[in-house]
């Protein structure tokens, strides 16, 4: 077997690097999950970066802050505020759910590969808990929006 | 370090995530303050600063953050791109990204800790 270089052809066409690892085929709620979750973790990521700069505010005083605080506060920042709670209510329910899948407490017993396979990583109890996560994520943005909007 | 023992390390991390991460909110949200506005006053974020068990859960949080998110983060690139000089170069770069992280979030921390 020799190693290939270049670009993955895959079906006779060019696979792309990032796309292809996004929205590869067959388009699955596993998948779905996968992608959601990965985009979710580099979100919340490059917020977290913004989170400390922002904080840092803090050390340049009552008026600085006051200042830093007074420029976030409009309804744009407020929808973000409620989409990252979103993105940490799914991320961390979702990762509950691959944590359980990868100690194999969820996963179910090996089966034998009989025709017409099936992805045996998509049990219903894996499918439960990938529902939940996304029943998570909408139940946060009602939580964040009662906190953040109306104000607790 | 084994590949293996990070990934235990990464586990703790999400365990302790989980547990900060939620004081972190209610401390935005109902725990010790009236409300979300009132919580991003100058005086009550620095009140979480001079406290040392909010600073400490702050300092604990920071680092769990930075670990988890960093070490995924590089999972999910040696994954993507394959090859001895991206895994080393991935390898280092989380090191350095997580400890500029930690750094800058600990001079917060500390320095809001100390001017009390």
């Amino acid at each position: 077997m020799t190693a290939q270089s270049g670009p993955l052809k895959v079906g006779g066409r060019k696979k792309n690097r990032f796309l292809g690892w996004a929205f590869d085929k067959p388009m699955h709620l596993e998948r779905i999950g996968m992608m959601l979750h990965r985009a979710t973790g580099v979100g919340l990521l490059l917020y977290l970066i913004f989170h400390l700069v922002v904080t840092n505010a803090i050390l340049g005083g009552r008026v600085f802050f006051a200042d830093v605080m007074g420029m976030l506060s409009n309804p744009l920042t407020h929808l973000g505020e409620i989409i990252v709670v979103a993105a940490v209510g799914f991320h961390g329910m979702n990762g509950i759910r691959l944590v359980l899948i990868s100690l194999g407490v969820i996963s179910g017993r090996p089966h034998r590969p009989d025709f017409p396979y099936k992805a045996p990583s998509l049990n219903k109890t894996e499918k439960g808990a990938l529902w939940t996560a996304f029943g998570v994520a909408v139940l946060s943005v009602f939580l964040a929006a009662f906190f953040i909007v109306l104000g607790g | 370090m084994k590949g293996s023992k990070l990934m235990l390390i990464n586990y703790l991390c999400m365990i302790l995530i989980g547990i900060t991460l939620f004081l972190h909110l209610a401390t935005h949200a109902f725990l010790g303050v009236s409300g979300y506005e009132q919580s991003l006053t100058y005086d009550s974020v620095k009140g979480r600063y001079e406290a040392p068990a909010s600073a400490f859960l702050l300092a604990v949080l920071l680092i769990v953050l930075a670990f988890h998110s960093i070490f995924s983060f590089r999972t999910t690139l040696l994954e993507w791109r394959h090859g001895k000089g991206w895994t080393k170069a991935v390898n280092w770069g989380a090191i350095a990204v997580a400890v500029v992280m930690v750094a800058f979030g600990m001079w917060t921390i500390v320095a809001a800790y100390i001017a009390r």
